[in-house]
């Protein structure tokens, strides 16, 4: 029998799209929010991992409590016998959907929940020190989390990390796919908040807070107010990104939430594509989880000539690349667009609307013309 | 460790160890200390300088079977290249493109990602092709070290190198025509610019002293705790809380806070495992970022930022 053909090296081309699908849109999900705090609001995020894992980490430990409780299994869901208990539930969710879907619901608010209290904890150094403490501090307070995580073991059991059943477990063969799609359809869910965001008076707000703060608080904007928000906001999405993963990769590990892979590649997508860009930065999320993708499925060919790890290569071409970007092409992939503005012939059926209005109730005029923001 | 039978007063072993960790602490926070007031980025690539003098001192002792300590020389010949290659390949072109600090700072993690990968490599070929089993965690250097009235000679070498090292650095920049144009450096550079300083050498002179002592500090603090590829992570956030304890301001300070964290990592670690319970200890990581955390709320200009003297005579009162 022939090998299986390998088409650009790769040998199953199902798999490899169905994961490049999956990162692209769980990375797009913390890349925009980043974005959000950092492209428009002003946040250097630092500390991106931090979000992320509490929210992957406890909405993973919520979730098969939540699940051995609804289905009533025996034993420690969290202790010893995690994998036991975690392939039993599997079986018995196989044939219960409404459970499953229950379930899925409540690891996302999880999820979403402890990303939003880590973010209301940032708050406090956020709003007060300079980017530069800021960025030590958050860093500093990422690390200790996965020190916390990995050593207090009632959340995850410690650094043996914990495995969840698999929500999906109904949709059989499909189950990865069903988990993707999920995650595709939350990514395509931020994306479409995020640019509608910045498309609104609030979005035109952030940029000159961002831009000049003296001035914007001197137009009456609540510049803590709205930059607190923003934090709160991107890290609740950071939050359900994690809790996502959790159920796409049916574990949770402390190992797994290191600086490199959670905070150092998204900035890394946000400055190849474009800070303030909602589009680029898709774009440079697209073009970094391909490059990444296609190593991780090719790299064997490599690891057997080298005499070490070819996973210590991409560092260094990505370090670089980040280096090499901001040299020659700091604006990124795509520059940062002026705030968008309405098209002529809607601006032109609004005033008609207003002087149609005039004509029948001259009172009202003030208030329509007022500003939104 | 038998102290007592030797003469010397009988200390308990952690107070030793509270006094090596805090010397280097103190010469690791003197080096970020010293890469900030030049540059004014927090250097996040300071963990790679330690952990390329840690290997450079392993990979000789291994290999070569040289004394780390007579390699010392050479660990901060290659600390202070990687840290001028940082600022003349990558820090200064970007700030000379008028890169905002954010830029900056994400530069220098980016280069930390690079070491780490350098690193990884490193010690991968010396596992694979040299056959230094113990590459990838090793306590080779720990065995290395000589012995002196029953304690391991770094415990009198950390703290003597410290010292040392301070006092040059007081001589050099209070007694010395570089010493003085260093200081109007850091001060202002454009004035300095303007009276003739070659602001230039003073910034690569200060990168080189910053990375060699970085490199030291590794070597020794492999001596006492061995080593592994990411240490230099592990090691950034004491650093970080020793330089704002300091003030990220003064090398004094970075003296005094890179010793008040270090020691007060072991002793509270100690004493914390001895009457709370020993589940305290892997939360050691903990105490420099609640260092960080109060010197922020209470005094964010760090100590060298306080009126000693108002505040002494506040006490009598």
């Amino acid at each position: 029998m022939l090998p299986p053909l390998a088409i650009l090296g790769i040998v199953n081309w199902n798999a490899f799209l169905t994961s490049l699908l999956a990162f692209f849109a769980l990375y797009l999900i913390i890349t925009i929010s980043l974005n959000l705090e950092m492209g428009y609001a002003g946040i250097p995020n630092f500390g991106k991992v931090l979000y992320f894992m509490g929210g992957a980490a406890f909405s993973g430990s919520v979730a098969i409590r939540a699940a051995a409780w609804i289905m009533h299994a025996r034993g420690d869901p969290v202790g010893l016998d995690n994998f036991i208990i975690a392939a039993n539930l599997t079986t018995m969710l196989q044939s219960d959907i409404p459970a499953s879907v229950l379930l899925i619901a409540i690891t996302m608010a999880i999820g979403g929940l402890i990303g939003g209290i880590l973010g209301y904890i940032s708050i406090f150094p956020a709003i007060r020190l300079r980017e530069d403490y800021l960025a030590m501090l958050l860093l500093g307070g990422a690390a200790f989390f996965q020190i916390f995580l990995a050593n207090y073991s009632p959340i995850i059991n410690g650094s043996l990390g914990i495995g969840i059943p698999n929500f999906f477990a109904w949709a059989g063969s499909y189950s990865t796919l069903a988990a993707t799609l999920l995650i595709a359809g939350f990514a395509l869910a931020v994306y479409v908040y995020a640019e509608r965001l910045v498309r609104s008076p609030l979005g035109r707000t952030l940029r000159a807070m961002r831009d000049n703060e003296a001035a914007s608080e001197a137009l009456g904007k609540d510049t803590v107010t709205i930059r607190r928000n923003i934090l709160i906001i991107a890290s609740v999405i950071t939050g359900v990104a994690g809790a996502l993963y959790t159920i796409y990769s049916g574990d949770t590990n402390p190992a797994i939430y290191d600086r490199v892979t959670w905070t150092f590649w998204p900035w890394l997508m946000v400055i190849l594509g474009g800070v303030a860009s909602n589009s680029g930065v898709a774009i440079g999320t697209f073009v970094f989880i391909f490059l990444l993708e296609y190593i991780d499925a090719t790299k064997y060919y490599l690891q057997n000539i080298l005499p070490f790890d070819v996973t210590w290569l991409e560092y260094l071409l990505f370090g670089t690349l980040l280096i090499v970007v901001l040299m020659v092409r700091p604006q990124g992939i795509l520059k940062e667009k002026p705030s968008a503005t309405l098209s002529k012939s809607e601006v032109s059926g609004i005033m008609g609307r207003l002087r149609g209005k005039k004509d029948e109730k001259p009172g009202t005029v003030g208030q329509e013309d007022a500003p939104a923001q | 460790m038998n102290i007592g039978c030797h003469g010397i007063p009988a200390l308990p072993p952690y107070v030793i160890s509270a006094v090596v960790y805090g010397s280097l602490f103190a010469l690791m926070s003197v080096s970020l200390t010293l890469t900030y007031i030049t540059t004014k980025v927090p250097n996040f690539a300071q963990g790679a300088l330690v952990t390329a003098g840690l290997y450079t001192g392993f990979a000789l002792l291994s290999i070569n079977k040289i004394n780390p300590y007579e390699s010392l020389p050479l660990s901060f010949l290659v600390g202070g290249l990687i840290a001028i290659g940082i600022y003349l390949i990558v820090l200064r072109p970007l700030s000379r493109r008028g890169a905002p600090i954010i830029s900056l700072m994400i530069a220098t993690l980016a280069v930390d990602i690079i070491f780490v990968g350098i690193f990884g490599i490193y010690s991968d070929y010396l596992y694979q092709v040299k056959k230094v089993y113990d590459a990838k965690l090793f306590f080779a250097l720990t065995t290395a070290d000589f012995s002196l009235f029953g304690v391991n000679g770094v415990v009198y070498a950390a703290p003597i190198a410290l010292a040392l090292i301070t006092l040059s650095l007081y001589l050099v920049l209070t007694k010395t025509r570089f010493g003085i144009a260093m200081r109007a450096t850091v001060d202002n550079p454009n004035l300095a610019r303007i009276v003739g300083v070659n602001t230039e050498v003073v910034y690569v002179t200060s990168w080189f002293i910053a990375g060699g002592l970085a490199a030291i500090a590794g070597v020794f603090y492999s001596f006492w705790q061995g080593g592994e590829p990411d240490i230099g992570s592990i090691l950034l956030i004491s650093m970080f809380a020793g330089s704002i304890l300091g003030g990220l301001k003064s090398i004094y300070g970075a003296v005094v806070g890179g010793l008040v964290v270090g020691s007060s990592e072991i002793v509270i670690t100690t004493l914390g495992a001895q009457y709370i319970g020993a589940w305290v200890t892997p939360y050691q990581p903990g105490i420099p970022l609640l260092v960080m955390v109060i010197t922020l709320l209470v005094i964010p200009g760090g100590i060298t930022s306080l009126d000693w003297r108002r505040l002494l005579q506040r006490g009598k009162k």
